[in-house]
């Protein structure tokens, strides 16, 4: 697979509803400790319903706007805060892609860039704040890095560089203590465990590996 | 069926609010507004948050107090679409000052639809109260969240403007 055009992003999306729709009890078990206990419906429902809003704009023609359009539907459809910071990332990215009408493996580690951008602009914290950005920004470095070191880099190289940063960004968060929303309320339980947030931002970023994966799959690749 | 749909709660809740109070409520899009006619050039003002606490807001709608507010989902922010299609059943021309409780959520969502009113030349401006001293330590306040005393800076805000003090 070379480049994505408008009419696959919406399957794209539709892998990580399906990461979600897998991991809906994990993260909602993780949130009944830290949180509000919904983020794992929150999510599944969230990009549940994108793939859908986006097909809808495909008529657009341009990427940016479909994807802009898209996620501030489902920021009306899951306006809570993680409703809203995913909403947001995909929103920024968005913007980053006005006027394109295919993406290139390039475009996807901007896409990343784009999110964490997105999330840090939306949700004003900070790296090392034990949040999703944590997960995110980590991804967005990595994939940076493969893809400076491997300029012919594929799809599926790019987001399995990303999904590997935001593995290790994840893991990081064990040592952090929460700085933000309701998670402060429950400071004294973080220790040692995986944010749940930056654990969504990581399901994210495998979603979209799948896709990529499924493809090069049919491909024979 | 005895009971309603759950998904339809806000909807069904805020129909039955206002059709107990029709005096001093209409319903609008993401929630409800004053049914009495605002003075003219007055900033309107305006709060919000989720359902699962009654009356809570609705019920503090009215002439010097909050001029609408915005109801989210039961304990969920409500959504920057709710927000906005609030602002602009109430908004008259003279600004809007948005007024809300400390929270992560409510605040990203108060702060997109602010921004996106700013974008069409509405003046637009939010505050958020960080009254529960017991969210945060005093060298972190900025970080308490809103609780009880969000009612007394609502209440000052919505007399302020009524008096035209709101600037």
């Amino acid at each position: 697979m070379e480049k994505l055009v408008i009419s696959d992003i919406p399957e794209m999306f539709d892998h990580v509803g399906q990461v979600f729709a897998e991991r809906k009890d994990e993260l909602c078990a993780m949130d009944a400790v830290m949180g509000d206990g919904d983020l794992g419906l929150t999510m599944s429902k969230g990009y549940g319903v994108l793939p859908g809003f986006m097909r809808d704009l495909e008529s657009e023609g341009d990427i940016g706007r479909m994807m802009f359009k898209a996620a501030m539907k489902m920021q009306n459809t899951v306006p809570s805060t993680m409703g809203t910071l995913m909403s947001s990332g995909i929103a920024e990215a968005g913007k980053a892609f006005k006027g394109k009408t295919e993406l290139v493996p390039a475009d996807m580690v901007t896409y990343v860039i784009q999110f964490a951008a997105g999330i840090k602009k939306r949700g004003k914290c900070e790296l090392g704040d034990r949040t999703i950005l944590d997960s995110i920004n980590a991804g967005a470095v990595k994939a940076v890095d493969y893809l400076s070191a491997n300029p012919e880099a594929s799809f599926s190289d790019v987001m399995a560089a990303a999904t590997r940063g935001a593995e290790e960004g994840c893991e990081a968060t064990r040592d952090m203590l929460p700085k933000y929303g309701k998670a402060v309320v429950h400071a004294a339980k973080a220790k040692g465990i995986v944010d749940q947030g930056a654990l969504a931002g990581k399901y994210m970023l495998e979603g979209i590996e799948s896709y990529f994966a499924c493809q090069d799959q049919t491909a024979g690749l | 069926m005895l009971y309603n749909d759950p998904k339809a709660f806000r909807e069904d809740m805020l129909k039955g609010y206002v059709a107990a109070y029709p005096d001093y409520v209409v319903e609008v899009s993401g929630g409800v507004a004053r049914a009495t006619k605002m003075s003219v050039g007055k900033i309107a003002v305006i709060n919000g948050g989720g359902s699962g606490h009654y009356p809570a807001f609705c019920g503090i709608v009215g002439d010097g107090f909050m001029d609408a507010t915005v109801v989210g989902n039961v304990f969920t922010s409500p959504s920057t679409e709710d927000v906005l299609g609030v602002a602009r059943s109430i908004e008259q021309g003279s600004g809007i000052f948005i007024v809300g409780g400390n929270y992560a959520g409510d605040k990203m969502n108060f702060n997109m639809a602010r921004d996106r009113l700013v974008e069409e030349d509405v003046d637009a401006r939010s505050f958020y109260i960080t009254d529960d001293v017991a969210a945060a330590k005093p060298e972190e306040k900025e970080k308490r969240r809103g609780n009880v005393g969000t009612f007394m800076v609502f209440k000052a805000a919505g007399a302020a403007a009524a008096a035209g003090r709101l600037v």
